[in-house]
């Protein structure tokens, strides 16, 4: 437990109140979000303490301002460099002033540090950000976060954050939300709904045209990102330009493009479907990962490949290389999606993407992630992703999945982004991933500016372009521009550029400075990305220029406080505690907090299809663990998967334990375990079957995977053997077959001779088939020879501690054979 | 370890203390205020630090440089052992246990034995977890004064 909770102000139920409430609202118009958040804080003490808080903004957001109101004074306070701003907050704190700095951490999260809030005192911070919309195939997916989940691994060790700004959370924490947003124009003319949040949408007008008010039906709290889908919208190619606030002589423009990228008919598609299984997206995230990767099978058609891997403390591949997709591959992917469950600990997503990577390398491929992104040690595994020439597609998931993280990391990757919340249909988003997939890789990327126009610097083309999802493009120009910018690029089997998308240039400048404070963030970020830092202290100038808040620059604002009132002590600290997600690791269903009455007049839509009922407030008071309330991501040691299965399954009969004790399971010779088979080797079947007595033989797939048959190799035995060249052979006949097959002693022998080099093995192979050739004499008097025989064959290349890659690629060919097997034969 | 060392140990400012330390003046201010560094000698401006503080700031360094979260470090720094698993229960030990099914899907253990309560203590628990689950269950049930209320 902790220490620092000993003294503090409660609530009856043992809370410290900090955050009195948030409260957004926010204007979507044109091509712009513009949002301004009020946190009220006070100190209910009776003591000096320094308030800590740790939030989110959205991918993208610009800080444009922060507002403050202490005690009932209105101050303001300004940008400055980040080393300066913390010695100055430092000073201020240790002179007993109160002092308010806002800084950027590492991880794209923002920490508000009040410093010295007297007792009893409240302050108001008002932040305002903006960001440009991303519209994605006619439609719009505004995110709004709210929490930051708890991630795995620890922050201030591999996120790179100061051990004060990582967020904390506590079960028992609750920040009232309330929400609003504006849409303007064209956009209040579309349908909305909220699969995040149950709200009510009201149409009204301005003076400047209708306007479309949605906010929150009910009462609702920090614990889930809001979500707002609008749709059926006609997008466009447009540009907006505005003259600099800052430099006089410098236009800033965005042009926002809309591509249209002709596709050929259905082009295949090859991609590697990895999945989190990690502790913390048990209960609604796993159920809708599920749910998106069934959908997701469905879209595979003739042509494709795949593989599956899922991946937690570990990494399991249920293929060597990548399957081509028929029906027997699409079954088995099926019943594999069926059987997930988050139930491999920690999220160690650096590793399982590099193991994925190396699955089927001669093939062009790409991945698709599904995850909830909750990882400290993002940086490491953008970079190593980065490197591997893969596109990473992912699909995050949960009620507030780390969408920065999983942004940064598609983007890098020249991939997409797309997210599924709890209760949302995921169909749209795993058709638009397809969409994506199956589109061409463009080359040669470039822009087209009228002629003769000066250009101070434009903003670089991310690789990643998709039909119908926009692309941003900033510019500093050195004058006011007519004309188009066009959006060129080559499809790779194309020779000639095609034009993706035309913005024309208006006439008309802006007059708010957003735009060109939004251009100036960018500058800055690709400064920092493009590691032009051989001119740091010209970037950090110009962020101080512009008023941003950036890697390099905080905000301050210090307060001197009259001599009576100056705090004599070192200010005790009070982190405000994150909210659990909803429904995080299985912290109960967002389902059930859909309660029976409806409070949403007939305005709420949802389109998909479900309801979208108000949220039962009682419900997470309903599912919190009593006594332990501080959480952390415990990185518990995982028992090996053998022992799982068992313990996890059913109690084994007696025979079959002691059978178990006898195969010793650390042998490599009659157990393997590795990520691509965990199970009896060949060996190992064979010495089972001598030690025990006929009549006590499986006869059934239950009763193979019982006896240590792995998974996969019993799915290979129902879905290829079960139905060998379209005759469908019983349950019982295929074991018994198989059995029969094992159990030869010549097969034994051959196996138990083998042992050392392979060269040996292919004898093995003639000897048996020389054996089954030789006469019914030695067959028992119901087994299937013919399905024997077909096993003979399938079963060719089967060693010691190896089964073949047949068994595997489930009849589809294989692209490549992975290291797994070369490294297990060579005992 | 508490603030009362030796008065002739050396006495440091927090911008000193935190060059020798070689950690930013926030963090080592962070560690002070969470209670992992002792608090100094005087106030604000005229705080000093000695030592004792040093040496703490200079392992709690070298612990999270290993991986080691903050909390683990606290136990590590007040001396506590390495924590053991609870020792598995010998087999054939018996273990009483109340097993209270609150609803479908809600069920509560109870080992008073090792949760050190009395039957009394016990039977108010239950109460209370029953009132509380039919008020967040049941919206239209009725209101659960009756059930909270003690004979």
């Amino acid at each position: 437990m902790d220490q620092r909770e000993c003294a503090r102000l409660e609530t009856r139920d043992g809370q410290a109140v900090n955050l009195l409430g948030v409260k957004l609202s926010a204007d979507v118009r044109g091509l712009m979000f513009e949002a301004s958040i009020e946190q009220r804080f006070c100190n209910p003490s009776t003591k000096n303490v320094e308030v800590v808080y740790t939030f989110p903004l959205p991918w993208g957001a610009v800080l444009l301002g922060v507002g403050v109101v202490l005690g009932d004074k209105r101050l303001t306070g300004a940008v400055v460099e980040k080393k300066q701003a913390e010695a100055r907050y430092e000073e201020a704190i240790s002179d007993g002033d109160a002092a308010i700095m806002l800084e950027k951490n590492r991880d794209h999260s923002y920490s508000l540090n009040l410093g010295n809030l007297a007792a009893r005192e409240n302050c108001t911070i008002t932040l305002r950000y903006a960001q440009t919309l991303q519209f994605e195939q006619r439609g719009l997916r505004l995110l709004i976060p709210t929490v930051i989940a708890p991630q795995y691994g620890y922050l201030a060790h591999d996120g790179g954050l100061m051990p004060h700004q990582a967020p904390s959370h506590n079960l028992r924490a609750d920040h009232p939300f309330e929400l609003e947003l504006r849409l303007h124009g064209d956009l209040a003319r579309a349908r909305v709904a909220s699969p995040s949040h149950p709200v009510g949408v009201t149409h009204g007008a301005s003076d400047l045209g209708s306007v479309l008010t949605v906010s929150l039906a009910r009462r609702e709290s920090l614990d889930r990102d809001f979500v707002l889908v609008v749709d059926q919208l006609v997008h466009d190619s447009v540009a907006v330009v505005a003259q600099d606030g800052v430099e006089s002589h410098r236009v800033a423009v965005l042009a926002s493009f809309c591509p249209r990228i002709p596709t050929q008919s259905q082009p295949s598609t090859a991609v590697k479907i990895l999945v989190d299984c990690s502790g913390s997206m048990a209960g609604d995230s796993i159920d809708a990962a599920k749910r998106a990767l069934q959908a997701l099978v469905q879209q595979l058609g003739a042509g494709d490949r795949f593989s599956l891997s899922r991946f937690g403390d570990s990494v399991e591949h249920r293929s060597r290389g990548l399957w081509k997709a028929t029906e027997t591959t699409k079954l088995a992917a099926q019943r594999w999606v069926r059987a997930l469950n988050a139930d491999l600990g920690g999220t160690e997503m650096e590793a399982a993407l590099a193991s994925t990577f190396a699955l089927a390398q001669t093939v062009s491929s790409d991945i698709l992630l599904v995850t909830d992104g909750e990882i400290s040690a993002i940086d490491r595994t953008i970079a190593s992703a980065k490197g591997s020439g893969h596109r990473l597609f992912v699909v995050g998931i949960g009620s507030s999945p780390a969408e920065t993280h999983l942004r940064r990391l598609a983007e890098a990757t020249g991939g997409a982004c797309d997210f599924v919340a709890p209760g949302e249909a995921v169909e749209p988003a795993v058709l638009r991933m397809f969409a994506r997939l199956r589109s061409p890789r463009l080359a040669d990327l470039r822009l087209e500016w009228p002629a003769g126009l000066v250009r101070e610097w434009v903003s670089p083309l991310l690789p990643s372009v998709f039909d119908g999802d926009t692309v941003n493009v900033f510019a500093w120009l050195r004058q006011v521009p007519t004309g188009v910018v066009t959006l060129l690029g080559r499809c790779s089997n194309e020779d000639s550029p095609q034009v993706l998308g035309t913005a024309t240039l208006p006439s008309e400048l802006e007059a708010a400075d957003t735009l060109t404070r939004m251009a100036a963030s960018v500058y800055v970020l690709t400064a920092d990305n493009q590691l032009l830092n051989d001119r740091p202290m010209e970037v950090t100038q110009l962020a101080i220029g512009y008023q941003l808040v950036t890697d390099k620059t905080n905000f301050l604002l210090l307060h001197e406080r009259p001599v009576g009132e100056k705090a004599t002590d070192m200010p005790e600290l009070q982190k405000v505690d994150q909210m659990v997600p909803a429904g995080w690791a299985g912290m109960g269903s967002v389902r059930f907090s859909r309660s029976s009455t409806r409070h949403g007049s007939s305005n709420v839509r949802d389109i998909s299809g479900q309801d979208t009922v108000p949220v039962a407030a009682l419900w997470r008071t309903a599912r919190a663990p009593v006594p332990a309330t501080k959480l952390s991501v415990v990185d518990d040691a995982q028992a090996p998967a053998f022992l799982r299965a068992q313990t996890d399954s059913f109690i084994l009969p007696a025979f079959l334990r002691k059978r178990d004790q006898i195969i010793d399971h650390k042998d490599p010779r009659y157990w393997a375990e590795s990520e691509h088979y965990s199970g009896l080797t060949p060996f190992g079947i064979s010495a089972w079957l001598r030690l025990t007595p006929v009549p006590e033989w499986p006869t059934t797939y239950m009763g193979l995977r019982q006896m240590g048959v792995g998974e996969w190799l019993a799915d290979w035995l129902e879905l290829v053997m079960g139905r060998y060249q379209g005759t469908l052979y019983a349950e019982s006949k295929v074991v018994e077959a198989f059995l029969y097959l094992m159990s030869r002693h010549d097969t034994y022998e051959s196996l138990a001779r083998s042992e050392g080099p392979l060269s040996t093995l292919k004898s093995t192979v003639l000897r048996l088939r020389g054996v089954f050739a030789s006469g019914p004499a030695v067959q028992a008097a119901s087994t299937d020879m013919a399905l024997v025989d077909a096993m003979v064959v399938a079963l060719e290349e089967m060693t010691v501690s190896a089964w073949p890659d047949r068994v595997f690629s489930l009849g589809g060919a294989m692209d490549e054979v992975c290291d797994a097997r070369s490294d297990s034969t060579t005992v | 370890m508490s603030t009362d060392s030796t008065s002739s140990s050396p006495s440091y400012p927090l911008a000193d203390l935190c060059v020798l330390a070689d950690l930013p003046p926030r963090t080592v201010r962070y560690y002070v205020q969470i209670g992992l560094v002792d608090r100094p000698e005087g106030e604000t401006r005229a705080a000093r630090y000695g030592s004792t503080q040093l040496e703490q700031l200079l392992l709690i360094k070298k612990w999270t440089a290993a991986g080691l979260a903050l909390d683990r470090i606290r136990e590590l720094l007040r001396g506590e052992p390495a924590q053991v698993p609870p020792r598995a229960r010998a087999i054939g030990s018996v273990e009483v246990r109340s097993h209270l099914m609150v609803a479908d899907g809600v069920d509560v253990v109870i080992e008073p034995g090792r949760a050190g309560l009395s039957p009394e203590q016990v039977r108010q628990f239950i109460n209370g977890v029953m009132a509380v689950f039919a008020q967040v269950s049941g919206g239209d049930v009725a209101p659960t004064d009756e059930s909270n209320s003690k004979q």
